[in-house]
């Protein structure tokens, strides 16, 4: 009974903590995809260099620790480019998880876009329609349901790495719990934190898996 | 199938039951030092020792980025010399460091813990080795005079330190710096980043470790306040393991008789620092 009190009485602070950790990922995603659409499409572009700058874009940012990108925004940056020195922590957490995302999404759009059958773009094609317009219209459009199963696993894993915040000293959930564990000096509280966790990610689970139904009608 | 999968679970379960209750018994032998065997350290001829490396000058880096040194690196040296045996550095986070204690990892930590109560509750600490201050540091045209003066700035000090603590302790003691003006960094040199990067308004640090940041920015930063009370440094072992804790604050004693460690503060802190401390 003593330790229900104990995690009803952190509950809510840990709930509070947890505004860092959900719209972290929520933007990091949102901005991701969307950053993810232009190099996926530059990847498969005609244009060579285009395609090269995009090339190298995800080779960089897939192929370095997200850590890494996160201490080079945040304590790097401002000392090669005085100009460039951030005073917002979370700022400067949404800019080096977009990057990392956009890389990661950019890859997992790309392989959609070219599941698609080729025979999609050679009938739109032949129907007049321009090579933005064909992918605008049909290409996109059916490779939003493929899309979904990666993006939403992409998700889960972003909401995991917010943890990493904590080496800016953005009090993120992760943050938080082990700063309850030190101060009470129990680590019971990692079990509150870790059904936190799992609730935020049934949640999104449940909402990619109805997307996904609802994009599958026309299948 | 389905009858094979479940009677393999189960074996796999009894072993990882069995394993584990074997290593607890491990555990338990190797932390009073008693049974079996007559070595003093976990492992024969070897003191291990768990350090946060990365907090200079009492534990940090050489330049070419693999070599351990610094006071406390030095106090290992002469303790492990006189025990005959070699030292094992241990890198280990702050954030956990206490914890390894318990299951074995090192024999001891020596990497500037300060002798607090609740740390006494928990682990052996020995007679303070070294002593050491909180201070503020700050931008040379900051107007901080004691810790009161901190209301209103940003703040930063480094997770689980005696300085974090001390902080916190002022905070609920009404000193006006709200959370989102508290920064708790994993490492000490992120804080002193922040400063020079105009993120935060202070540090509250360890005297020692600030001594050694002012030495390459002593232009830009300050020490603009010391704790009265001297914070005494300890080293700190488990619970029960009171033959090493004997021979090791009898090593100290020598080194002070000696006048070891009265050389080793100089050439750390730039003076003697020892009078008083034991």
């Amino acid at each position: 009974m003593r330790n229900l009190e104990l995690v009803m009485g952190w509950l809510p602070s840990l709930i509070f903590a947890s505004r860092i950790t959900i719209s972290l990922s929520v933007i990091s995603v949102v901005i991701g995809m969307l950053a993810g659409v232009f190099i996926a499409l530059g990847r498969i572009s005609a244009n060579g260099a285009l395609r090269k700058a995009c090339g190298i874009y995800i080779f960089i940012f897939r192929g370095t620790p997200l850590l890494m990108q996160l201490f080079f925004v945040w304590y790097a940056l401002p000392l090669a480019i005085p100009w460039l020195a951030m005073q917002d922590r979370f700022l400067a957490a949404c800019i080096a998880f977009s990057i990392n995302s956009a890389a990661y999404q950019a890859e997992i759009i790309r392989a959609a876009i070219q599941s698609i059958d080729p025979g999609q773009m050679e009938a739109a094609r032949s129907l007049g329609l321009t090579y933005g317009q064909a992918m605008r219209l049909v290409i996109i459009p059916q490779s939003i349901k493929r899309l979904i199963p990666p993006v939403g696993n992409e998700f889960i894993m972003v909401l995991k790495d917010t943890s990493l915040v904590s080496t800016i000293a953005l009090v993120d959930l992760m943050k938080h719990t082990s700063q309850i564990q030190s101060s009470a000096a129990t680590a019971l509280v990692y079990l509150p934190s870790a059904c936190l966790y799992l609730i935020f990610t049934a949640v999104f689970t449940f909402l990619f898996n109805y997307l996904e139904k609802r994009h599958s009608v026309y299948e | 199938m389905k009858k094979i999968g479940f009677s393999s679970g189960c074996w796999i379960l009894a072993g990882i039951l069995i394993l584990s209750m074997g290593l607890t018994a491990c555990g338990g032998s190797g932390a009073g030092n008693g049974s079996g065997s007559s070595s003093l350290t976990l492992t024969e001829g070897v003191l291990k020792v768990g350090m946060e490396v990365g907090y200079p000058p009492m534990e940090y880096l050489e330049e070419d980025g693999v070599t351990v040194t610094g006071f406390d690196y030095e106090v290992a040296q002469e303790i492990a010399g006189k025990l005959g045996v070699e030292v094992e550095v241990v890198d280990t986070a702050w954030d956990g460091i206490f914890s390894s204690l318990d299951s074995n990892r090192y024999d001891c930590i020596i990497s500037s813990v300060s002798i607090t109560p609740s740390r006494q509750e928990a682990y052996i600490l020995t007679r303070p080795y070294i002593a050491n201050a909180i201070v503020i540091v700050a931008r040379n045209d900051e107007q901080i005079a004691s810790p009161e003066d901190l209301a209103g700035l940003r703040v930063a000090t480094q997770t689980e330190t005696t300085a974090d603590e001390y902080m916190r302790e002022l905070r609920d003691g009404g000193l006006a710096v709200a959370d989102e003006d508290y920064f708790v960094y994993d490492k000490i040199i992120q804080c002193f980043d922040e400063l020079l990067l105009n993120r935060v308004d202070a540090v509250m640090v360890d005297s020692v470790v600030a001594a050694y940041y002012m030495g390459s920015n002593s232009d830009k930063l300050k020490i603009k306040w010391e704790n009265d009370t001297a914070e005494p440094l300890g080293i700190c072992l488990k619970k029960g393991n009171d033959a090493l804790t004997a021979e090791i604050e009898r090593i100290v004693d020598e080194l002070y008789a000696d006048g070891t460690m009265a050389a080793l503060a100089e050439k750390y802190f730039g003076r003697d620092v020892t009078e008083g401390v034991r």
